[in-house]
């Protein structure tokens, strides 16, 4: 398949074709609004693969490094007046440090008790923000400059940065890093006997997952001009994170991008009617309950399957007889 | 201002309220334990008794702590369910379990949301706001009760599984194959995840009577 071929091509010819769409829908902010959020969730979920994915490492704390990206970007640009693209690797940056502290003593625990660990990580840092009532404007917010771009232009942004991190997660789905932190999710013990720095590694993809996450929040305050602790640290966009990865497939490449794409836009559907918001959660939960139990993969994984059945029963004989692929 | 009879009341709470989670966790202990699974759903499951419990008083008049004794079957048998079509599948995957109950809660969490509303709600009984002395201090029967639960709760448990599942129980948490012929890993694993959530079932009874308060979020 040509996806697993090279994703390279594949994403920069999807990218391609996204890129197109201001230039022919220039006036529909609709499509450009959603466009731009749904890049900015599709950066998080490749990011959180990254680490709960290739490494195999659940986490349920991945707010804590969007809402740090998002404060450093709403601080500087609001009260020391810098330009918000400039402030943008700042909140990578800053999302990078948090991930490192996170890690180094989380990454001590292995399988579900890291997971366990990061649900208090996230909660904590949620908490904190909202008692840091002098730097992050406590419950009442932020509020941030109303001087924006247009919505094309967070369109652009949103697309640049999605695609800038896909490519890494297939660069590094390729290097030897990648590769590592594969052998480290089937088996700590044994990857650590072959050489592999186990601790190192983790921490390593777990920052970068930080940067990109922290940059998409920079670039998401941005867009929305406030900051709110219970928004950029809520526990809900640790649990998308997991979601958008579930349905789409955990630990493949394309998987999260699916996931991001049809998780986005239900969730706004569904959380733009007042009565269905408690739904929200509910349909997703049952969803995640119904992946694990049927199809592991994911929607990537149901495909496989698919094409399995598609192909041998066109070859009118028992799959047995077909050579291994 | 702290003086030496507010930290004598403050020293008694402490302990009333370590006796509810002390058997909180050891619900969660046995299943990790015998299972190698970290239930995600546990809260939730409290969360679900104790609204229970408090459908019951609605409706019926049920006194709470009557009323945690009445649903034992209904959440053992819950339990059981959930284990034998659920989590069975997925128990040697450690992750895979722990997405699925994770999964499990968010739709409890949720159910519970669009059937009991997002508010507080309380049982208010004829005891409620009455207080005992005890060695001077005044406390509230709505904390001896969850404790005095807690305990005979911890008690039963230990008895049971010492005396009645024991072997059994402690062969699976050593290794599946050395368990008893006749008795299969299963069996023991349903048991003991339907007895994890009986633990737990007593106690938000004693919770609802005390703040019965416990919104889907408030309990994790």
């Amino acid at each position: 398949m040509i996806i697993d071929r090279n994703p390279y091509v594949l994403a920069l010819v999807v990218a391609g074709v996204c890129a197109m769409v201001p230039v022919l829908r220039p006036d529909d902010l609709t499509i450009l609004g959603v466009g731009f959020l749904t890049f900015i969730f599709v950066t998080q979920a490749v990011s959180w693969n990254l680490v709960g994915g290739f490494a195999g490492q659940v986490s349920f704390g991945f707010a804590a490094f969007f809402g740090t990206g998002a404060y450093v970007t709403a601080i500087l640009w609001s009260r020391y007046g810098w330009d918000p693209l400039l402030t943008l690797p700042f909140a990578g940056l800053a999302a990078m440090v948090i991930a490192l502290l996170v890690g180094l003593p989380c990454f001590r625990l292995s399988g579900p008790y890291f997971s366990i660990a990061t649900i208090g990580v996230g909660e904590a840092a949620r908490v904190i923000a909202i008692n840091l009532d002098n730097i992050t404007g406590g419950a009442s917010g932020l509020v941030l400059p109303f001087t924006v771009p247009e919505k094309w232009w967070f369109y652009r942004a949103g697309l640049i940065l999605a695609t800038v991190t896909f490519l890494c997660a297939v660069w590094i789905r390729r290097h030897r890093f990648g590769l590592a932190l594969f052998s480290l999710r089937m088996d700590q013990t044994a990857a650590e006997s072959l050489g592999v720095p186990t601790a190192l590694f983790k921490n390593l993809a777990h920052m970068v997952a930080a940067f990109f996450v922290g940059v998409s929040a920079g670039l998401y305050v941005v867009y929305l001009s406030y900051a709110h602790p219970d928004q950029v640290f809520g526990f809900d966009l640790s649990i998308g994170m997991v979601l958008m990865n579930v349905i789409g497939g955990i630990g493949t490449l394309w998987g999260p991008v699916l996931g991001a794409v049809i998780y986005f836009p239900i969730r706004q559907l569904v959380l733009s009617d007042p009565r269905l918001v408690a739904v929200n959660l509910l349909v997703f939960g049952a969803l995640l309950i119904l992946i694990i139990l049927f199809e592991p993969g994911g929607l990537l994984g149901l495909l496989a399957r698919a094409r399995v059945i598609v192909r041998s029963g066109l070859r009118l004989r028992p799959a047995a007889d077909r050579p291994a692929e | 201002m702290l003086d030496w009879s507010n930290l004598g009341t403050l020293a008694i709470a402490a302990v009333l309220t370590a006796g509810l989670y002390a058997t909180m966790s050891f619900g969660l202990a046995l299943v990790y334990g015998v299972m190698k699974i970290i239930n995600l759903a546990h809260a939730a499951t409290m969360m679900l008794a104790a609204f229970t419990v408090l459908t019951l008083n609605r409706s019926f008049g049920l006194d709470p702590i009557i009323g945690s004794i009445v649903i034992l079957p209904l959440f053992f048998a819950a339990g059981m369910t959930l284990y034998h079509f659920a989590v069975r599948r997925v128990a040697a995957v450690p992750i895979a379990s722990l997405l699925l109950l994770f999964g499990i809660w968010l739709v409890a969490q949720n159910a519970a949301y669009l059937i009991w509303g997002s508010e507080d709600q309380s049982i208010v009984t004829a005891y409620t706001y009455s207080t005992v002395d005890l060695f001077g201090f005044q406390v509230a029967v709505t904390r001896i009760v969850p404790f005095v639960m807690s305990l005979v709760m911890l008690g039963v448990m230990r008895w049971f599984l010492g005396v009645a599942l024991g072997a059994l129980v402690l062969a699976t948490i050593e290794s599946f194959s050395i368990l008893i012929p006749g008795w299969r890993a299963s069996l023991v694993n349903l048991l003991a995840f339907g007895l994890l959530v009986i633990a737990l079932v007593v106690l938000p009874g004693g919770i609802a009577s005390l703040i019965a308060r416990r919104t889907g979020r408030a309990v994790q």
